[in-house]
């Protein structure tokens, strides 16, 4: 056993012990000779007293992770430090030993200087070839999914290009070719009823009742739906919001317009970000709008505003390309009668409307997403019923893209 | 896309709250082991591998999406829609510390609460900030994971783990262990080691247990101190483990200290 012990010793490679928690149990003396530690330095320090920093990074994340659930690990790579501070390259393996009461792990260590040269010009070799090969492949890809992009992109501009055209010209067509005859309808009917007497027959009454009726009825969807059209293409200039100033602003216009009053609104810490103001205000004015529409009856209503800032992918259409930039996340909480949660989209809808006691035309969510999508943004509702409803927006901070496609 | 078979999720427990458990940088899910069976009467459990990692499928890696911690969160909560999963306890290991609380940012209603184990909101020094590292020191990081590529097929050599008391779980173990591709496990360290999530801090709402090794490299203890003071919804616990993998070096402790934060 003397001379077992004798020939640990004298071996020509560095071995330690340590045990579950790291610490250094033996230390043979060709790891103090080549690491310039005293034995008494090394016995009961951490096994990373002996590593560079990085080297500490590896053993906790590879090193010690692979020898503790494979209870061994073979010619791993990794820098120790000697007592100087000076780097040394070694070749380490190690196993799980249950030689001793305690369980622990014998490692040893070989110098690796001169195999270490050799390797890290084998390394930059191959660093060089793969960077190239990379950029290479890299580059073909670029091209060939650049040309397809242009293709696509070509072809969606044109449609889109025609669509909007039939937009504009759906709305001219609503300003006067429809409006036109609805106004004449009206007129002349008013003139009729004003000329031909009070009508006896209880049945001609119900009729001329309903036509009125539908007449006036005609007349709101169609201002809605010049409403709805007009919005977008009402440019204006991308300005910084100041979203609390905006909210209430659009608190203020709807107790002005709609004589709603009574709305507790609790405004948290919400950042500034870019839109156009006037789109934006008429977004906030809609949603409060919604909210007192679909008051609970049994209690005062509240609506809660927080904003948070996370950063979002940019695209939202192509697959497989990424690049997170800052979004603002603005949630509107109410604390109204809340909805059946499967209408969540359905409310977007345009002419969509699940309160038909509301008056409106089914307009302001449709209106809002159009909005929203305007700048690059998107907004979903979540709903309970009996509890309320969140509506969730979420912009990027900045409209022009902000990020460098080089990097 | 098939998120569970992307991420290699696994589905088991008794329990009907779902507790996902996130791998931090180097290794997947099997870190988790001596972990899980603690919670798997109580609780319905999650593991998986980011994609990139452990057994998942490596031909889904963009390196656009995983060069930001964002694109890890994504992982997270493409499997909490996968899974329809609400109020999950997310246990996440070293930088899925940040990742999950992304995650509980963007997406609050799949989280109740947050168990970070040996966190870090920025690892390299900055002004008064301590890190724990200099940028050289993860250049250097970079330098020896690639001279361990050599010798590379140690990590993706079959784990051969006894498992007799879960037998299902068997194959699964003796697959391979490590970050299987040496370009992906490259760009997984940068964006580890080179994040900033300081801002992110105060965004959290969620309950949060912190567990701070004693005599964590990776992060030391003024960086869990930096975490419980800018996270007020915070529980900072000191743990007796050392190093940076208390769940593979102390799990008893480590279920305690979890235990004890969930009741």
């Amino acid at each position: 056993m003397i001379q077992a012990e004798s020939i640990l010793e004298q071996l020509p490679c560095g071995c330690i012990v340590f045990n579950e928690n790291g610490t250094i149990t033996y230390a043979n003396h060709m790891v103090c000779t080549v690491l310039g530690y005293k034995r008494e330095d090394l016995l009961g320090q951490s096994v990373e007293i002996m590593l560079t920093l990085s080297s500490r990074i590896f053993y906790q994340t590879h090193f010690f992770p692979l020898l503790k659930l494979n209870e061994q690990v073979s010619e791993i790579f990794l820098t120790l430090r000697s007592e100087s501070g000076r780097p040394v390259p070694m070749m380490v393996n190690a196993k799980l030993t249950s030689e001793s009461a305690q369980p622990g792990y014998v490692c040893v260590f070989s110098p690796i200087w001169e195999r270490q040269k050799y390797e890290q010009q084998l390394l930059e070799i191959n660093r060089a070839q793969q960077k190239a090969l990379q950029e290479n492949k890299l580059l073909i890809q670029l091209r060939e999914q650049l040309e397809l992009n242009q293709f696509e992109l070509d072809r969606k501009i044109s449609i889109l290009q025609r669509r909007s055209e039939e937009y504009l010209q759906m709305g001219k067509v609503f300003m006067h070719d429809v409006q036109e005859p609805i106004r004449k309808i009206s007129l002349f009917f008013d003139s009729y009823l004003r000329t031909s007497g009070n009508p006896q027959n209880a049945n001609e009454i119900r009729h001329l009742t309903v036509i009125s009726k539908s007449i006036q009825r005609l007349k709101f969807l169609m201002g809605s739906l010049l409403d709805f059209v007009q919005i977008s293409s009402d440019e204006g200039a991308v300005t910084l919001i100041k979203t609390a100033d905006l909210i209430s602003q659009a608190n203020t216009q709807l107790i002005k317009e709609n004589k709603y009053d009574g709305i507790e609104l609790i405004l948290g810490d919400i950042p500034e970000f870019e839109g156009r103001a006037a789109q934006i205000k008429r977004v906030f004015f809609e949603l409060l709008k919604n909210a007192a529409q679909n008051k609970d009856p049994n209690r005062a209503l509240r609506i809660a505003v927080s904003a948070v800032v996370t950063e979002e992918n940019a695209y939202q259409n192509h697959l497989s390309k990424y690049r997170y930039t800052d979004h603002i996340k603005i949630e509107f909480n109410d604390n109204g009668t809340g909805f059946d949660s499967r209408f969540e989209d359905y409310v977007f809808g345009l002419l969509n409307k699940l309160n038909a006691g509301s008056g409106g035309p089914g307009l302001g969510l449709a209106l809002c997403r159009q909005i929203i999508s305007h700048h690059y943004g998107t907004i979903k509702a979540k709903s309970i019923i009996g509890e309320g409803t969140t509506v969730i927006i979420v912009l990027p901070l900045r409209q022009a893209p902000e990020f460098n496609i080089y990097t | 896309m098939d998120i569970v078979k992307r991420n290699n999720v696994k589905v088991f427990g008794e329990g009907s709250q779902p507790m996902i458990f996130a791998h931090g940088f180097g290794c997947g899910q099997h870190m988790w082991r001596y972990i899980w069976p603690a919670f798997e009467k109580e609780y319905k459990i999650i593991l998986f591998d980011y994609v990139g990692s452990g057994n998942s499928d490596v031909t889904a890696y963009n390196s656009e999406r995983y060069s930001s911690l964002n694109g890890y969160a994504q992982d997270v909560l493409d499997i909490c829609h996968q899974l329809d999963l609400k109020n999950s306890v997310f246990v996440g290991h070293s930088v899925s510390g940040m990742v999950g609380l992304l995650a509980s940012i963007k997406e609050p209603e799949f989280f109740e609460s947050l168990v970070l184990v040996g966190p870090s909101a920025r690892y390299i020094d900055d002004k008064q900030y301590t890190g724990g590292f200099q940028q050289t020191d993860i250049e250097e990081l970079l330098l020896t994971m690639e001279s361990n590529y050599i010798g590379w097929a140690n990590f993706l050599a079959p784990a051969i783990m006894k498992n007799d008391e879960r037998p299902e779980l068997g194959a699964e173990l003796t697959e391979s262990f490590c970050s299987t591709d040496p370009v992906i496990a490259r760009q997984f360290a940068k964006v580890t080691f080179l994040s900033d999530n300081r801002k992110d801090l105060d965004k959290v709402k969620h309950p949060a247990l912190i567990l701070q090794c004693s005599q964590d490299i990776i992060a030391p203890v003024q960086v869990g101190q930096f975490l419980h003071r800018h996270m007020a919804t915070s529980v900072y616990r000191l743990m007796q483990a050392t190093g940076h993998c208390p769940h593979l070096s102390a799990p008893e402790e480590t279920i305690k200290l979890i235990k004890e934060f969930l009741t």
